[in-house]
């Protein structure tokens, strides 16, 4: 019996799902989906974005997103609004087009950027068009 | 062997390391396809180009770049060989999402037949920082002349400006401008050629640099400014700027046309030429920069009338006659538009018996308003403002015309010749002898009919000169020295001219009967002339004693009022047909044609 919840990437509620949703949840989205702490570091990965980028949980987990995991991000367009959002203590959720470089390869994705006041955790969620 | 070495040191780095290189390279790394298809590319050209990219596609580069590099793909086919260049430094303007300007700049460069390697970068920066010094550099470019590295037209008339207005209605101006121009200079450039006249005029400008640079205005209150400048051609400017009192700006004028009429060396060769300075100063500089400039300009041409070498001090006088000048050459123009030239001839008689020897044609203007104008007036006017060849074709070619039909009339003796006045500009023109080679043949008159004269002044004026003269004399024709006596050359210089008759000045005829210093100047001319194979007309004969005493005294011909006046073509038709129907010495003019 299946008894684990899903969501999808454009789910309204997403932010409420991510938040209590366990490991193995997060691994059984069909969306990447990598959360990190008010330092940036990273400390969710889950399954389908470490297969996508072709890097592993170990690589990425612990360590800073925009300088080290993904400098590729690390510019106005996503750094600079988790940035602003913690600084102003304000709601993020936004979904832009972009093109991701993890090693070198240009991906055309969708990124969803969230963060919340009171939450302990920020998230960026990567879908990946056919 | 020497020391240890390192084994890890000289392993390759792993393929994740390079990765990670690339990955993190501050500068847009990229590799496509020769269609375009992007393969690779790190995250700083995904940055760069992302504000270009139509929904957030990087797929294909050419695409991407479709709006700022639309030739890339031509360009890319080009460049087919392994190794060949794309472009380097291709700039293309973005628009980045925050409204800024960026300007990227594009490398591309062919690896081998399927894959190019790109590199973006971001060269705003760059292309400002161009833009500046482009910018400076020009406006340095647009007030220095070129040849002499000094301040040109703009830049003193900038100066001139600032000094007008620190005047303010304050008095007399504590400054001064002169205005130098060299006498003659084109014969500079036509003897040393254009890059002689360029080291000319550069060691003119080393020369008034430091003429300025022994400070004549001291104790001024303010920081003298000194400025010299070209304006173009021979064409420069001094601006004395703190001048202590008006004296001192002749002073320096002076010491400048001393200075710079020193002869300079170049290519071995010592040139030696002189320079005239209009000056304006004190209370009649005008308010505005660029009349100032013009009223010097005028001073200037006072000072090269008066024979040059010298400086003019502007006044408003000068200014009335430019004027009036310009008015004469407005119609002067329209004058020989609308035929109101015309040429009178006045008979050269043979002496004693008086028989027609020839004519010497003049020019004369019928002015609507003003009647008759005197050549004195016009030719010098003619002469600046370049319609002197034009005026001079039209003298001589209507006076060849004349004595052609006067020949088929009355015979080819009646009369033997026709002699025109050569003006100075004409023999500077080196064309000159070709000129009058073409209305010679246009009219088919026998080189031997006409008779050029010049004065003695211009007819001692250097080797050009001469050699222009000896071109004139190759075509067979006679050349005269016009009022002899009045200029400097002596006696003496005579034989050192290129010339077949002199023309003893009314001055001398006029008082010959009771002045015997005059009689015997006369009598030494004709002497002189006729040991050098030379003939003599008599000018200004009125009287019967006139013209006896000079036959007395041996000269050849004579003109004069007790022929005839200059008449008109028509009149003097009718006094040949007189002459030539008596067939006998002429004794007086026809009332008719008085």
């Amino acid at each position: 019996m299946n008894t684990e919840r899903t969501v999808a990437f454009a789910d309204a509620a997403v932010f409420d799902f991510l938040e209590r949703a366990s490991d193995a949840e997060l691994d059984g989205l069909d969306f990447g989906v990598i959360g990190m702490d008010d330092a940036s570091h990273v400390t969710r990965y889950n399954r389908f974005e470490s297969v996508a980028a072709g890097l592993s949980p170990e690589r990425v987990l612990g360590h800073a997103l925009f300088t080290v995991v993904a400098p590729c991000m690390n510019n106005f367009m996503i750094a600079q609004r988790f940035e602003d959002a913690l600084e102003g203590g304000s709601t993020l959720d936004d979904t832009i087009d972009y093109v991701l470089t993890l090693r070198m390869r240009p991906v055309k994705v969708k990124l969803r950027l969230l963060a919340r006041t009171g939450s302990a955790l920020r998230y960026v969620l990567v879908h990946r068009q056919a | 062997m020497s020391a240890e070495i390192n084994a890890e040191d000289l392993q390759p780095p792993n393929l994740e390391a390079l990765i990670q290189f690339l990955y993190q390279a501050p500068t847009g790394l990229l590799q496509i396809r020769p269609d375009g298809t992007v393969t690779m590319m790190n995250p700083r050209s995904a940055q760069l180009l992302m504000p270009l990219a139509r929904q957030g596609n990087l797929d294909n580069l050419f695409e991407v770049l479709a709006e700022v590099a639309p030739d890339l793909r031509a360009m890319v086919a080009a460049a087919a060989e392994p190794g060949a260049l794309v472009c380097e430094g291709l700039r293309m303007p973005v628009l980045t999402p925050t409204r800024s300007r960026r300007v990227l700049g594009l490398s591309l460069l062919r690896l081998e037949v399927h894959t190019l390697m790109g590199c973006v970068n971001d060269v705003t920066h760059e292309v400002e920082l161009e833009q500046q010094r482009l910018a400076s550099r020009m406006r340095d470019a647009s007030r220095t002349d070129g040849l002499t590295q000094m301040p040109n037209r703009a830049a003193v008339l900038e100066r001139l400006q600032q000094a007008l207005e620190r005047l303010e209605g304050s008095g007399p101006p504590d400054f001064a401008v002169l205005f130098i121009n060299f006498d003659r200079f084109n014969r500079v450039n036509l003897t040393l050629g254009q890059e002689g006249g360029d080291r000319l005029l550069r060691m003119v400008a080393e020369r008034l640099n430091s003429t300025v640079r022994q400070r004549d205005a001291v104790g001024s209150p303010h920081e003298a400014l000194h400025t010299t400048a070209r304006l173009g051609g021979d064409e420069f400017v001094l601006l004395l700027d703190g001048l202590r009192d008006s004296e001192d700006v002749h002073s320096v004028a002076q010491r400048l046309i001393d200075t710079l009429s020193r002869p300079y060396l170049i290519n071995g060769t010592e040139v030696h030429i002189s320079a005239s300075i209009g000056v304006v100063a004190g209370v009649h500089t005008a308010s505005l920069a660029n009349t100032v400039l013009q009223d010097a300009s005028l001073a200037m041409q006072e000072a090269k009338r008066a024979g040059g070498g010298r400086h003019v001090l502007f006044t408003p006088s000068i200014k009335d006659r430019a004027t009036r000048r310009g008015v004469m050459e407005h119609e002067l123009r329209h004058a020989l538009e609308q035929k109101e030239l015309f040429v009178v001839y006045q008979p050269i008689v043979e002496l004693p018996e008086a028989r027609v020897a020839g004519f010497e044609a003049l020019v004369r203007w019928q002015h609507p308003e003003r009647g008759v104008v005197s050549p004195i007036e016009f030719i010098e006017i003619a002469e600046e403002c370049g319609l002197i060849g034009a005026l001079g074709e039209f003298v001589l070619d209507s006076a060849c015309r004349q004595l052609m039909a006067w020949q088929r009339q009355f015979g080819s003796t009646m009369p033997r010749m026709i002699s025109v006045n050569l003006s100075r500009a004409q023999l500077n023109d080196a064309e000159i002898a070709k000129q009058v080679e073409r209305v010679l043949h246009a009219t088919r008159m026998p080189a031997a009919s006409l008779q050029l004269e010049v004065t003695e002044s211009m007819a001692a004026q250097g080797d050009d000169i001469r050699t222009r003269l000896l071109e004139l004399k190759a075509l067979g024709i006679a050349l005269a020295l016009d009022d002899f006596g009045t200029g400097y050359s002596s006696l003496a210089c005579l034989g050192q001219l290129p010339i077949d008759v002199v023309k003893i000045d009314r001055s001398f005829v006029a008082d010959a009967e009771t002045n015997l210093h005059k009689r015997v100047l006369i009598e030494a001319t004709v002497r002189v002339a006729r040991s050098l194979g030379m003939r003599t007309t008599a000018e200004g004969v009125e009287t019967d004693g006139q013209a006896a005493l000079l036959t007395t005294l041996g000269c050849d011909k004579g003109q004069g009022y007790l022929w005839s006046r200059p008449m008109t073509a028509r009149a003097a038709t009718q006094w040949l047909a007189a002459q030539s129907e008596a067939s006998r010495p002429v004794e007086a003019v026809p009332a008719s044609v008085r």
